[in-house]
């Protein structure tokens, strides 16, 4: 009886908790490099999601809207703030306005065209637009050179956008690059009326 | 009395020990595997996504050029026209496309109000995955559209 009693009541000896502790130690630290891992991926991914998702709503907006106007002038353009006016065939109708910012996004008429969130909670910057462009599509090495080609290219856009990622550190990990081609026959058609004249 | 204490106090036996270690790392294994699959899955519909974009640019071009009055379209070389799909943080090609055009003009376009066919895809090599190990598999998306040649006097 007396036996008994002494093996209920033996507790863990040195060795046997410090190879415990070993192993709850390691494990809980692979988990968490695993976790930490995980959440900073996932974080990534949703970064890279969300300004997939925002580049192509912009241009596709952009991309709709040149495609009706019959001019596009720049009245604005600083390293941060690039502003446009559209300008349609019917008179009654408005001008579109843009203002693109490289910190804030796209605004359509004062608007924000959709969510652009740079900073997070701890105010770390996680993604900015690095580079805005609409210009003239670029002749390149074997493209049709003649005149009717050249009204095509001269009545088309080429939107080029640029979004940089950044890590918890705030390195540039990764940049989304944008590309757009949009033919306007408004434009087609105003140019060919000015020529004309 | 001490016997039967003695045998409930004893640890896991090897192989108990052997069983345990492999069930968890058969679990470990399948939802990494899991996971990875996810992933790629994810890269190869925004590389569609991106060959989709491309391709939209290279028809509107076409459409332009059949709009503004070009008629003579030269056929694709068997390469057709090269585009990066996927690029390495160096800006190296790690996924190209291939873009055709087929442009031809509609069989009931008259004489004023003319108009043409055009017909474009693009192709690329369908990224690997741990269960397609097949390394020529392609994949392909096609436009197949009408644009009337404008007439501005």
């Amino acid at each position: 009886m007396n036996k008994k009693t002494k093996i209920l009541f033996e507790g863990f000896t040195l060795t046997e908790t410090l190879v415990n502790i070993i192993i709850i130690s390691s494990i809980t630290f692979s988990m968490m490099f695993v976790f930490i891992q995980i959440q900073n991926d996932f974080n990534k991914e949703g970064n890279k999601a969300d300004m997939i998702s925002y580049g192509n709503n912009i241009l596709d907006d952009l991309e709709f809207e040149l495609s009706q106007s019959e001019k596009l002038i720049t009245t604005n353009q600083t390293a941060n703030n690039t502003s446009l006016e559209l300008h349609y065939p019917n008179s009654e109708q408005p001008k579109t306005k843009y203002l693109i910012s490289k910190d804030r996004g796209l605004f359509k008429n004062n608007r924000a065209l959709d969510i652009f969130n740079p900073i997070d909670e701890q105010n770390r910057l996680k993604y900015r637009i690095s580079d805005f462009n609409i210009r003239q599509p670029s002749l390149t090495q074997g493209d049709i050179w003649s005149y009717e080609a050249n009204s095509a290219r001269f009545s088309s856009y080429e939107i080029i956008l640029e979004i940089d990622l950044y890590n918890t550190n705030e390195e540039i990990i990764e940049t989304l690059q944008f590309k757009r081609r949009v033919f306007s026959p408004a434009k087609y058609i105003y140019n060919k009326r000015i020529n004309n004249v | 009395m001490y016997g039967k204490f003695s045998k409930n106090i004893s640890g896991f036996s090897l192989i108990e020990t052997l069983v345990g270690i492999t069930m968890t790392t058969i679990i470990c294994a399948t939802l990494f595997l899991g996971i990875t699959q996810a992933k790629l899955y994810l890269e190869s519909i925004r590389i569609k996504e991106k060959a989709f974009q491309e391709l939209k640019n290279y028809t509107n071009e076409w459409k332009s050029m059949v709009a503004s009055g070009v008629s003579n379209f030269s056929s694709n070389s068997s390469q057709g026209e090269k585009i990066a799909l996927k690029k390495d943080s160096d800006g190296k090609t790690i996924i190209e496309g291939s873009l055709y055009k087929n442009i031809t003009r509609a069989a009931n376009s008259g004489q004023y109000s003319i108009y043409y066919n055009i017909s474009t895809y693009i192709v690329w090599n369908k990224q690997k995955l741990f269960f397609n190990k097949n390394s020529d598999l392609l994949d392909t998306l096609s436009f197949n559209t009408y644009q009337i040649q404008f007439h501005i006097k």
